[in-house]
């Protein structure tokens, strides 16, 4: 059941990024920075963490999610340290992602040419 | 000297001229590959946590490394734009365009230096998601601060 | 803003062709071939600039090793690092010029035009194009995979050059027309062809209003690279401005590559478009009077990143160059 929650999902996301780029003519960098802070926006409600809790990884994998984890971080530490807790808690879930997505490119970078 | 094209008579032309995209396929593909990815990080997630001895926080942080290794290697072996152009926002809008976006930055790059051109060059596109990211999250965060108190 | 040119010849040409030129509809008819976007180089750049060479060495052979008065260059890439490199190998006295893609037709008018000197007898015009090096100057890292509507178009790879002097041959450069940068609010960088098509209108007729021809006095008139949608628009401005219906009309983006091929999308752009096209194909059919009387109308779009991301429009420009044989 939860594999047709997360395709739906993400196909749904991505259905919507795909009018916005094609039909609105915005770039693909506009449109994936609406996407991440629509993410952080839907966790003022928490209406996010109801998503994955339905959609598993489907919501995980969209950019949203990437919204989403920034601001699941920062207010977990507002709750412990009060305002302050904005700068010191946003990375604390994104961290695997980015370290995972420098490291990887600045590799392959070195190693591999750009072809076509 | 008065140039007399007119920039309205010209939209006409253009407009029947210029095609408009063909909407509706390209929809229905982000819309399948979108949700393909969907699945199959779902199943990533349900392997990995089938694992004792990883948590369900471990699982999900594998999940999206591994998703993000396969999207730097396919546009490490110039394979990743080529489905861009069939797939289009499928596999823009996922982690998968976030990872593409660097890789190929940091790629096109690297002939001017590790500094001044990995270096300076590799968030070039991507940089923006992590900006947006955090401004909005500290905007919403301080509503939220305000509406909830934490 | 036309002059007539007395005593001016186009001698001859090269160009080597780079991939989906040398395979296309025009295969065999260059002077060499490149297969890959590398071509043994380590970077494009060094790619560009040592196709641009060979280009200009087959030129200087086939010109019996003649005395070069003056190497007039252009390319796509920031401050024309290729023209100013490839240029190094020469020591000929050089001017770089830039009007993007209506930088072969500039060439030619400025290169009429110093033959007035009585020192100047022989000068060589370049023009280079790569595909991967304009995509990394003008939009994203070639490795990025943004899709493109499929009216935009796809750049060129070749170096091309020509000799132009006072020594008489059978190809006479009688006038051409320098243009006004003009454009009507397209802001599309994608859309190169909506956006010069109209400086392309603008400076034809200014052409023929200057020197009281009608378009049918041209056996054929090539524009530079407006694309397989441009070539109509083109057609369709000029009837709903001036009235006249074109029928000896051509675009060479639209015959230079093998339109089958989605990868080409609208067809060729790039300064060494035209000349590609030209060089190769017209420059032949006009030796073997097939084409008697010719007009080139070269154009460009003159923006930038900045200019682009500053939501500006895009400015155009177009050249004419006219060309008999006698």
């Amino acid at each position: 059941m939860i594999f047709i929650y997360a395709f739906f999902f993400s196909g749904i996301v991505c259905l919507i990024g795909e009018i916005l780029i094609t039909h609105f003519k915005l770039k693909p960098g506009v449109v994936t920075s609406l996407f991440v802070s629509l993410g952080a926006f839907l966790d003022i409600f928490n209406i996010y963490d109801w998503f994955v809790s339905k959609c598993g990884a489907g919501a995980m994998v969209v950019i949203t999610s990437f919204g989403h984890l920034i601001m699941h971080g920062a207010i977990l530490e507002t709750k412990k340290t009060g305002l302050l807790g904005l700068f010191s808690g946003m990375f604390s879930f994104t961290t695997a992602g980015i370290t995972a997505t420098i490291v990887f490119s600045f590799i392959f970078a070195l190693f591999f040419k750009p072809k076509n | 000297m008065v140039i007399k094209m007119n920039a309205d008579r010209y939209t006409k032309i253009r407009d029947k001229i210029i095609p408009k995209p063909k909407l509706f396929k390209k929809l229905l593909i982000s819309f399948f590959i979108g949700g393909l990815i969907g699945v199959i990080g779902e199943l990533l997630l349900m392997i990995y946590s089938s694992n004792e001895s990883l948590s369900y926080n471990e699982s999900s942080n594998l999940m999206m490394i591994t998703l993000i290794f396969v999207a730097s290697f396919l546009t490490a072996i110039g394979v990743f734009d080529k489905l861009v152009t069939l797939f289009g926002a499928g596999l823009i809008i996922p982690i998968t365009g976030f990872a593409h976006s660097t890789t190929s930055s940091a790629m096109e790059y690297r002939k001017e230096g590790l500094v001044n051109g990995i270096g300076t060059n590799i968030f070039k596109l991507s940089g923006t998601v992590i900006l947006y990211g955090v401004v909005s999250a500290y905007i919403f965060g301080i509503i939220r601060y305000i509406i909830f108190g934490g | 803003m036309t002059i007539n040119f007395d005593n001016v010849y186009l001698n001859n040409t090269s160009v080597v062709a780079g991939p989906f030129l040398y395979d296309g509809p025009l295969k065999g008819n260059f002077d060499d071939e490149y297969k890959d976007f590398y071509d043994g180089e380590k970077t494009y750049e060094d790619c560009e600039i040592k196709e641009l060479i060979k280009s200009i060495n087959i030129l200087i052979k086939k010109e019996k090793n003649k005395k070069i008065d003056l190497m007039i260059s252009s390319d796509l890439n920031n401050q024309l690092i290729v023209s100013n490199f490839a240029s190094k190998n020469f020591g000929i006295p050089y001017l770089g010029v830039y009007n993007a893609c209506a930088s072969i037709c500039e060439e030619l008018i400025i290169a009429g035009s110093l033959l007035y000197n009585k020192d100047i007898h022989n000068i060589i015009c370049t023009t280079s194009g790569h595909n991967m090096t304009s995509e990394r100057t003008y939009r994203n890292p070639t490795e990025y995979g943004a899709s493109k509507p499929e009216y935009s178009t796809f750049t060129v790879s070749s170096g091309t050059s020509c000799l132009v002097s006072d020594i008489k041959s059978s190809i006479k450069i009688e006038s051409g027309t320098i243009g006004k940068v003009f454009d009507l609010n397209i802001k599309d960088s994608n859309d190169m062809g909506s956006a010069m098509t109209p400086s392309a209108v603008l400076t034809l007729f200014e052409h023929l209003k200057d020197l009281n021809r009608k378009p049918n006095y041209y056996d054929l008139i090539i524009s530079g690279d407006l694309g397989k949608y441009g070539e109509k628009m083109f057609k369709e401005l000029y009837k709903e401005e001036y009235g006249i219906e074109l029928n000896n009309y051509i675009d060479s983006a639209v015959h230079i590559y093998n339109n089958e091929d989605k990868r080409v999308l609208a067809g060729g752009s790039g300064p060494s478009c035209l000349p590609s096209y030209v060089y190769s194909k017209i420059i032949p059919d006009m030796k073997s009077k097939k084409l008697k009387k010719v007009l080139l109308l070269a154009t460009g779009a003159l923006l930038n990143t900045t200019s682009v991301n500053q939501k500006k429009t895009i400015p155009c420009v177009c050249h004419a160059v006219s060309m008999e044989v006698i």
